[in-house]
């Protein structure tokens, strides 16, 4: 069985990024190694498989450039597969006792002696998609940079607000998975000196945010935080 | 309020007098609709969560049968403040009576009725195919407007049967590693019968059965695994599977909840059940651990007549609100 990075996901093909980030959040908890949900119904290797579709998923949906390309294969059926769960492997001995189903065209009349499975048989087609099959096979895209290059003058505002674009998110939606207040998003990205917060409390936001955009939150902590020390100067 | 204002049987309650509103909830089903509440471990709750939402629904006026179907270790009676039985299933399996209806008793709550278990040293904790065809078609032929099936511990065929005959599938689990392993044995347990007993051609049932063995020479793993199994021997089959799998869907209930995390673990347990059986689960909601019920439990009262004001409360009526929404519809 083979299914789409939103399937995957569980959300509609129209979901927003808010709903990918929450899903993926909620997938991710289900699956991780030290969750008593996942425990004796998926083996420790079958759950770290799930998780690292899981990630890829995520990977793509989650920036809208990835997405776009991702969606434009789908509808063109040119996005390759692999199977959605631990591949079940057909016993490559025959069969014993035979499993003969009840005959369709295809199937041979009878089988008096145990026959090799056909290694392989297509999936009936999705009715989402015009060919089947699809899947996605890690190298079917570029592999996720750890960290986006960092601006070499170090972080500022301008750039937060362009990191946050590159997710295809809008304020609102960070506020929403953060819990950051959409007017301190706001501060942070215009450098408003007089509504950003304290410093502790800042350093905590811009963590959040870089993790968020997936951003060395070390070197964006403390790029941003001595810009703001250098506006502070030039402003008194 | 003590439960002793409520003895008389047939005695009416006003939720409003407790503080119980009705609100949210609506337009409900009109015909019959049975409930089963299992999960396979004991001492999680299944009979306080039964007896509790069993008022709940008398509340709104609706008549309610309780049936106890835990026929080893029957109690459902004690927490509704019922005393000792004096007719039981066994009148019925044992053939003492012909009709369910003669085991219906009263309890102090108006619309309420209660069938207790065996209550009998000998028991009736294993039932034959044929006792236990007969006793589900008598509970379908109870009248009432919910049917609310309390069920024991364990994974018995009878057990399986008595929740693969509901109408909505309910498991409760507590948030510990052992009510999860216990919960989904007994889900992948009720899935595979529910799967072998709908499948007429026999080569696909020795499949489902060979996918029953964790050690089975095909590699299955899940059902997931299965269904591919079968689309690649048979489509048509493939086809059939599928559908039964889509079909079958569970409501889930989290009791005893102590921290926002464990919360979650009822999020979880669905995405990991969808994941693995490719069925649908639905999250109703969970109970948090209150004092205030351990306490009614102690009293041998429902907490919704013991202690009306409690958190549980609230949580039971937004489980109630989203266990009567139709099947599918978004909570």
């Amino acid at each position: 069985m083979s299914e789409n990075y939103y399937e995957l996901l569980k959300v509609s093909p129209r979901a927003t990024v808010a709903e990918i980030v929450t899903a993926y959040h909620a997938a991710r908890n289900a699956f991780s190694p030290d969750s008593i949900a996942v425990y004796s119904l998926f083996s420790a290797e079958d759950a770290q498989t799930e998780l690292k579709k899981l990630e890829e998923a995520y990977f793509t949906l989650s920036n809208i450039d990835r997405r776009r390309e991702y969606d434009r294969r789908l509808q063109q059926g040119t996005v390759p597969s692999a199977p959605a769960s631990a591949p079940a492997t057909a016993p490559s001995a025959p069969l014993a006792p035979v499993v003969r189903l009840v005959p369709t065209p295809a199937a041979p009349a009878a089988a008096p002696s145990p026959q090799p499975l056909p290694s392989t048989q297509p999936f009936p087609a999705p009715a989402f998609f015009p060919q089947p099959p699809y899947s996605v096979t890690p190298t079917a895209f570029p592999a996720a940079p750890s960290t986006p290059p960092m601006p070499p003058e170090g972080v500022t505002g301008a750039w937060m607000a362009q990191a946050r674009e590159r997710q295809g998110m809008t304020i609102e939606d960070v506020a929403q998975l953060t819990k950051i207040p959409a007017r301190t998003i706001a501060a942070i990205e215009t450098e408003n000196l007089s509504t950003l917060p304290a410093r502790v409390y800042l350093q905590g936001f811009l963590r959040n945010l870089a993790r968020q955009y997936h951003m060395d939150a070390t070197a964006t902590i403390q790029t941003y935080l001595a810009r703001i020390d250098s506006l502070k100067k030039g402003a008194a | 309020m003590t439960f002793n204002r409520l003895k008389q049987p047939g005695a009416s309650f006003d939720p409003r007098a407790v503080n119980i509103p009705s609100r949210g909830i609506g337009p409900l089903p009109t015909a019959k609709t049975v409930w089963a509440i299992g999960g396979g471990k004991g001492g999680i709750g299944k009979t306080l969560l039964t007896s509790n939402m069993a008022v709940y629904l008398s509340w709104i006026n609706k008549r309610v049968v309780v049936v106890d179907l835990d026929l080893g270790g029957s109690n459902l009676h004690t927490s509704l403040g019922v005393e000792a039985p004096t007719k039981t299933l066994s009148d019925l399996v044992l053939g003492k009576t012909d009709r369910i209806a003669d085991l219906l008793q009263p309890t102090s709550i108006r619309g309420l009725q209660i069938i207790s278990g065996a209550f009998d040293p000998i028991g009736i904790t294993s039932l034959h195919h044929a006792q236990r065809t007969r006793l589900i078609r008598q509970i379908d032929a109870i009248d009432a407007d919910f049917v609310l099936l309390d069920l024991g511990a364990g994974t018995s065929s009878s057990t399986l049967d008595f929740f693969l005959a509901a109408e909505r599938k309910i498991i409760l689990v507590t948030p510990e590693p052992t009510s999860i392993e216990n919960a989904y044995r007994f889900i992948k347990l009720a899935f595979y019968r529910m799967l072998r007993a709908a499948t007429p051609s026999p080569e696909a049932r020795h499949l489902i059965e060979q996918a029953m063995d964790l050690k089975n020479a095909y590699g299955i793993k899940s059902p997931r695994d299965l269904l591919q199994e079968m689309r690649r021997l048979s489509p048509d089959h493939g086809v059939a599977l599928e559908k039964l799998m889509a079909d079958f869907s569970l409501s889930l209930i989290v009791n005893q909840v102590r921290a926002k995390s464990e919360s979650d673990i009822g999020k979880s347990i669905q995405l990991v059940c969808e994941r693995y059986f490719g069925m649908r689960v639905d999250y109703m909601g969970y109970l948090p651990y209150d004092t205030a019920v351990w306490q009614s439990v102690r009293r041998r009262m429902p907490f919704l007549i013991d202690a009306p004001h409690s958190i549980a409360v609230t949580h039971l009526e937004s489980i109630l609100r989203n266990l009567l929404k139709p099947a599918g519809e978004k909570r």
